[in-house]
């Protein structure tokens, strides 16, 4: 059940990497998630603590300063490669649902 | 103020956070465990827990550095750290907050129980082949070298040993119980709420734990308050240093005298008894009685007075063993079964020179080397002598 590699993203990757376009520290990150998708999609601090060591470990984040104990991050040039390439697809994915739903609906 | 056993280590978090989760729902919230175990709860408003387990912090120079990350983050998010306990880490929600829980990806938290918990299943393999290769080395050992019936005469040596038996028995028992708990989560690939068995074998290592430590002074009482009837501790050499005839004469044991040989003037008595057995132990240099077959002779009794039948029966079968396989002064004994005698269990060898003999909860151990114990008027002498319980 590992995930080995970064592959496809899962909701909570998507929206931490995608907070990420702009600097911010841990807490905020579970804010702005939370507001983005209105309470939709919610990160648990342990759960974004292991995210952003693994992120960080595979050079999509880097850490940017550290400011009252508090560590501030942001995308690197690799991060937005993954998060657009995630992006497209999740986009592609739309787009073919879009093709037979739709086709669907007017024949019915 | 509310105490509560909490026994739990991080194999069975989600028992942990079961528990927790109850009695917040009562309105209570943890305050501090005590000794690993006991945990103390006060009545606050809306409690809220959370169970983490502590990750492992491979590659990391400075794992401290890495928690304090972590704790920021759950303090940030409204999580207050009680403690960190077998692995876990226990939090508390902030007073007035009602923050989200630590983890909420189930597969991130699936992932890193397994990472954390998979080597038990490997250490069980190796742990229950070690049990089985201490049981081997125990069986083929020769019986000198453990002595069992010796166990049984020592208070210290019984609450060692009683710990070693209760020790393998726990952790067996938790080992087969973490791996039918691991191959439970590793079917259903999530973490599984555990059963109230596993949070009650985790109780016991916790308890184990609290024995081992009573035990060092109870090991201590027991050496010194070891009762004892050390009436004579210098076996053949002199008169000078000989048990007394009268001595010897109030204790149950088979004298020269009783026999109607002429008594020797070296004898030697001890005994000991601890809580599951009184020993005697009678040696006497004797010749026997001047008649063709005269020479000098070793009479010898060793009596254990059992607290209670199962005990004898089984000491009369362990010390059979034993003496058979050398654990005796004077040579191995090659038992035969020879009921008839008027004992419930009694075995001869060497010609009727020494009996091994069960009545009641008395076992007894008496020799006499080119000396039949079997005729009739040495077994009434035993008899009586040895002041056995009726058949």
């Amino acid at each position: 059940m590992a995930r080995k590699k970064l592959e496809t993203l899962t909701e909570q990757m998507y929206y931490v990497l995608l907070s990420l376009l702009r600097e911010r520290h841990g807490y905020v990150i579970m804010q702005y998630v939370s507001e983005l998708t209105q309470n939709r999609v919610t990160i648990g601090a342990g759960t974004l603590y292991a995210l952003l060591s693994r992120f960080e470990e595979e050079g999509l984040i880097s850490l940017t300063r550290t400011l009252e104990g508090r560590k501030y991050y942001q995308l690197t040039a690799e991060g937005e490669q993954t998060l657009q390439g995630e992006y497209d697809r999740l986009r592609r994915q739309v787009q073919d649902g879009a093709t037979l739903l739709d086709r669907k609906e007017e024949t019915s | 103020m509310k105490l509560g056993f909490f026994p739990y280590s991080s194999l069975y978090y989600k028992g942990a956070q079961e528990y927790l989760d109850k009695k917040a729902a009562k309105g209570l919230e943890l305050r501090q465990v005590y000794l690993g175990c006991i945990a103390r709860f006060e009545e606050a408003e809306k409690p809220r827990h959370f169970v983490d387990l502590e990750s492992a912090q491979e590659g990391c120079d400075d794992p401290m550095r890495t928690y304090r990350d972590y704790f920021q983050l759950c303090e940030d998010a409204g999580w207050e750290l009680v403690r960190e306990l077998r692995g876990m880490f226990l939090f508390r929600s902030k007073p007035g907050t009602d923050p989200l829980p630590i983890q909420t990806d189930e597969e991130m938290e699936w992932d890193r129980f397994w990472e954390k918990n998979k080597p038990r299943l490997r250490n069980t393999v190796v742990t229950l082949a070690a049990i089985a290769f201490l049981a081997f080395v125990l069986t083929i050992s020769p019986p000198g070298f453990w002595a069992f019936t010796s166990f049984l005469l020592d208070n210290s040596s019984l609450l060692t040993a009683l710990y070693w038996v209760l020790s393998v028995l726990f952790s067996f028992l938790a080992m087969v119980n973490s791996k039918v708990y691991l191959s439970k989560c590793k079917r259903a690939d999530r973490v599984e709420l555990p059963g109230r068995f596993a949070a009650f074998l985790d109780g016991a290592e916790v308890f184990r734990t609290v024995f081992a430590f009573l035990l060092i002074p109870c090991l201590f009482i027991s050496i010194f308050l070891q009762p004892s009837l050390r009436l004579s501790t210098t076996p053949f050499t002199s008169s000078k240093d000989t048990a007394a005839v009268e001595t010897c004469q109030e204790h149950p044991v088979v004298m020269a005298q009783d026999l109607d040989f002429s008594s020797g003037d070296s004898r030697h008595l001890t005994g000991k008894h601890s809580l599951l057995c009184r020993f005697y132990d009678y040696s006497e240099i004797t010749d026997n009685g001047g008649g063709p077959n005269d020479q000098i002779c070793i009479l010898t009794t060793e009596r254990y007075d059992c607290t209670f039948e199962p005990l004898a029966r089984l000491v009369f079968d362990l010390r059979a063993w034993e003496t058979q396989n050398g654990s005796f002064l004077w040579g191995e004994l090659d038992w035969e079964e020879t009921p008839g005698l008027g004992f419930e269990e009694s075995y001869v060898c060497r010609d009727g020179d020494y009996l091994l003999l069960r009545q009641g909860k008395v076992v007894a151990l008496v020799g006499c080397s080119g000396v039949d114990l079997t005729t009739p008027e040495n077994l009434q002498v035993i008899r009586t002598r040895l002041d056995l319980p009726p058949d």
